[in-house]
């Protein structure tokens, strides 16, 4: 059970990772972008691609990056120059069909057929009580809290982080404080890709890895950000460790075993209705 | 669509069944069969337009509701239960509605993009589970049996396209039913949508039943065309796929979604005719629905608007104007017995007191002004007043009746209306079926143009999206008081009208109370309107009642000025 739990973060981090670029996205660039984890299947399967034809790994995963980034931002600009003005919804909607799209791409581009993503990161780091605990979990843990911290402090201290929030606060209002939204926008979602493929890039060689399960990795990671309300950092990155981990202890129970996937769902379910008690009415007055 | 706008309603149907009897004569029988999942995709689409397309609330798990109604097929097959496929199929769409339902119940909280997140995380687990639990008689290969009568592909593909006929006349009488219309006045606003009587959980969650219906129904027939189904073909993706593809051709019509199904099916055939790959096409879908978003059109809203716009030339109807320079109306005069009793009402924000103990009188057939300078709490008392502010202290009653506890539509319907401050008319609605749909009850058209002739409103057949903010308001006035109320609570309706046009609104609404019997509460700013219309007038400051009387001796009293323009005013 411990070791199953343990052994969950490695998920987990990765529902964080993904959580709080969702979160970002929400906060600042107005969307709930679905299209996140399929996002960042770009740049692993391109670094997957590419090493397989004997590129070494290290240059490979840069590639890989610059990819997603760059599809990242080609994204963000079209929601920034047809979207601008548009509700969280339709921009949501929006991404929806970036989804599609981007999943219907992956296959035409890479290939139906599953892959085996090379990774650096397989073996364990140390056994302590007799639970074993791998790279990739200390990775992508270690990866979660610091994404949090990093993202908090670039946030709240410097004078871009301000921007960004009066952007995503008053649109209008910024940019006509000459604040350069569309700029800022692009940036906002190549960030976030980049950290996407990162963390896929880590735990993607360490489970069932066909481009639509990773790409549908944003469901668990929405639970994450939703445990934070779409707002807190913290609770985003504490939400994705704690339901890794819940699927890990699940994953040991063998009657429970074939189910741990429904548990984001039920997550979710719980959590909304338990943030959203009070919303009865769709505008405050 | 155009065309069915042309020839109406039973020329229209006439033209399917003959489109139906045509295709199942001529076409081969390979086409037949694709053209049978296009229809089974049409029936599911119909069902997302109502919950996506009408009401607007993003649904990404159809899917999830085809596999139950598919489910509920094979199993019955597997029992060999009786009554045969169809009523199996009938049985399976009656089957997914308590799952709307239950899925509808976290929507009457959430809204919009945590309502897709919610059904998306729904779809996957749904995954999970019927790839853990298995269709019934997939295992064995057990085909499910179709009766002689429709046993052939293409007797099959007309069973379809009948279901479909029939899914698409039952959409369109509920089009026309106050359900229908609240779908579509709910995706505007749900405050408006419950201060016209209607109950928003219901609607929403009929919306969902119906919506699930649809989809099972259409995972049912999918079993008896494909004999034995499997986990495959429900995947999460196709929800989505669904959901695109029904955004971009707009399922809300029957046009629109049947479109869809044959986008759906024959462009991954066409595709894979050319030995292209058929991923294409799900990316042809996603950038059409981009597009469509873009421009706020889907395939069959732009045919219906390019129509309406050409008709709307033809017809051509003058700009309203709202001033009909009728005679004055009728002296303000004060009723002697109550109507609207509230005591001790109070209202607080966290530690702001918003209203403290307002006690407030309004006699029968008496037009009232509510004042106040801005944050007095005249909006917060109408909102207490009718419901929308939780935790409210004190009592409301209506002719006798304690409203306290009562959820909004009820209070509407049991006769306390309200307008609003912003625009809350829902723009996809015409005049005339918005007139209806705040009635709550049957008005003839005679009444209808009576109403029309009263407030000025201009042609009945105008969209809502073709009315300046000015006409919404005097519409919104109108429909609350089509449907006979008691009391009417007007929030600023001259906002947006100009002075020639408030007086005249001011002049009619002296005549309210003798034409309608209805008492009105009329919150304004400008107080010329309210000295003209109102026999009496209260006057809150701070959330508290601070003078009351007849408008000329109250207005003059010095608190009043006081609180209007400050102390140095008064004092002066």
């Amino acid at each position: 059970m411990l070791e199953g739990a343990i052994a969950g973060l490695t998920a987990g981090g990765a529902y964080a990772v993904l959580g709080l670029c969702l979160t970002l996205m929400y906060r600042l660039g107005r969307v709930v972008n679905l299209a996140q984890a399929a996002i960042g299947v770009v740049g692993v399967y391109t670094m997957s691609v590419l090493a397989d034809g004997g590129v070494p790994y290290a240059v490979a995963v840069l590639i890989g990056l610059a990819g997603s980034a760059l599809v990242a931002a080609a994204l963000g600009y079209m929601m920034g120059r047809w979207f601008a003005e548009a509700g969280t919804d339709q921009r949501s909607a929006i991404a929806i069909a970036y989804l599609v799209g981007l999943l219907a791409a992956e296959y035409l581009v890479f290939g139906t057929d599953p892959r085996q993503i090379p990774g650096v990161l397989g073996g364990p780091l140390a056994t302590v009580g007799g639970v074993t605990i791998t790279q990739a979990a200390t990775v992508c843990v270690a990866a979660a809290v610091l994404i949090t911290a990093g993202v908090s402090v670039f946030l709240a201290r410097t004078a871009v982080g301000l921007r960004l929030r009066a952007l995503s606060q008053r649109p209008t209002t910024a940019e006509l404080m000459g604040i350069p939204s569309r700029r800022l926008g692009v940036g906002l979602w190549a960030v976030t890709g980049l950290l996407a493929t990162a963390v896929l890039l880590v735990v993607a060689p360490q489970q069932n890895s066909d481009q639509l399960s990773l790409g549908l990795m944003v469901i668990p990671a929405c639970a994450a950000a939703l445990v934070g309300g779409f707002r807190s950092l913290v609770g985003t990155a504490v939400g994705g460790l704690a339901l890794g981990a819940l699927q890990g202890a699940l994953a040991h129970v063998s009657q429970l075993q074939e189910f741990r996937d429904v548990v984001p769902f039920v997550a979710i379910l719980a959590i909304l209705l338990w943030s959203q008690r009070g919303e009865v009415w769709d505008a405050a007055r | 669509m155009r065309r069915v706008e042309m020839t109406g309603p039973a020329a229209q149907l006439a033209g399917a069944l003959a489109a139906i009897a045509v295709l199942a004569a001529l076409v081969p029988q390979y086409w037949l069969f694709l053209g049978t999942t296009a229809l089974v995709t049409a029936i599911s689409l119909s069902g997302l337009g109502i919950v996506t397309g009408r009401a607007g609330m993003i649904s990404l798990c159809q899917m999830s509701f085809m596999a139950l109604g598919a489910w509920v097929v094979c199993e019955l097959n597997v029992l060999a239960a009786p009554g045969g496929l169809v009523l199996w199929i009938l049985l399976g769409g009656v089957a997914a509605v308590p799952l709307g339902v239950l899925l509808g119940l976290p929507a009457l909280r959430l809204r919009g993009v945590h309502l897709a997140v919610v059904t998306l995380g729904f779809s996957a687990a749904a995954d999970v589970i019927i790839a853990a639990a298995g269709f019934p008689g997939a295992t064995t290969f057990q085909q499910v049996l179709r009766p002689a009568f429709i046993a052939t592909d293409t007797a099959y593909f007309v069973f379809a396209a009948l279901l479909f006929v029939a899914g698409a006349v039952a959409v369109r009488l509920l089009g026309r039913t106050r359900y229908g219309t609240a779908w579509r006045a709910l995706r505007f606003s749900e405050r408006a949508t419950a201060a016209a009587a209607m109950s928003v959980p219901r609607a929403k969650l009929a919306a969902f039943a119906l919506s699930a219906f649809f989809g099972g129904i259409a995972g049912g027939v999918l079993a008896g065309q494909i004999g034995v189904v499997t986990a495959q073909n429900f995947d999460t993706v196709d929800s989505l796929i669904l959901l695109v593809v029904a955004v971009m051709a707009g399922s809300e019509y029957a046009g629109g979604a049947i479109a869809g199904g044959v986008l759906m099916v024959f462009v991954p055939e066409i595709l894979r005719g050319l030995g292209v790959p058929q991923d294409w096409g799900s990316l042809l879908f996603a950038v059409g629905a981009v597009q469509t978003l873009s421009t706020g059109l889907s395939m069959s809203e732009d045919l219906v608007r390019r129509f309406r716009r050409r008709r709307a030339a033809a017809v051509s109807g003058e700009p309203g104007d709202r001033t009909s320079h009728r005679a004055s109306g009728v002296t303000p005069e004060r009723g002697e017995r109550p109507v609207l009793v509230v005591e001790g009402l109070s209202v607080s924000y966290g530690r702001v007191t918003a209203l403290s103990g307002v006690d407030l009188v309004v006699p029968e057939r008496t037009v009232m002004g509510l004042i106040g300078p801005n944050g007095a709490g005249k909006s917060t008392f109408t909102d207490a007043v009718t419901g929308f502010v939780r935790g409210a202290t004190g009592s409301v009653t209506l002719d006798g009746r304690r409203l306290d506890g009562l959820p909004v539509h009820r209070r509407a319907a049991a006769g306390l209306r309200r307008t609003f401050q912003q625009d809350r008319v829902p723009p996809g609605l015409t005049v005339a079926g918005f007139l209806r749909f705040s009635a709550h009850r049957r008005v003839s058209a005679a009444e209808l143009d009576e109403m029309a002739g009263f407030l000025n409103l201009g042609a009945l057949n105008r969209h809502v999206s073709e009315l300046d903010v000015g006409s919404r308001r005097l519409l919104e006035v109108a429909g609350a008081l089509l449907s006979r109320p008691k009391v009417i609570i007007l929030d600023e309706p001259a906002a947006g009208l100009a002075h020639a046009e408030s007086m005249e609104l001011a002049e009619r609404l002296t005549e309210v109370p003798g034409r309608f019997g209805a008492s009105v509460l009329l919150i304004e700013h400008d107080l010329e309107m309210v000295r003209r219309a109102c026999a009496e007038v209260v006057v809150l400051d701070f959330g508290e009642v601070i003078a009351a009387g007849p408008p000329a001796t109250t207005l003059a009293r010095p608190e009043v000025a006081r609180a209007y323009l400050g102390d140095e005013v008064a004092l002066a």
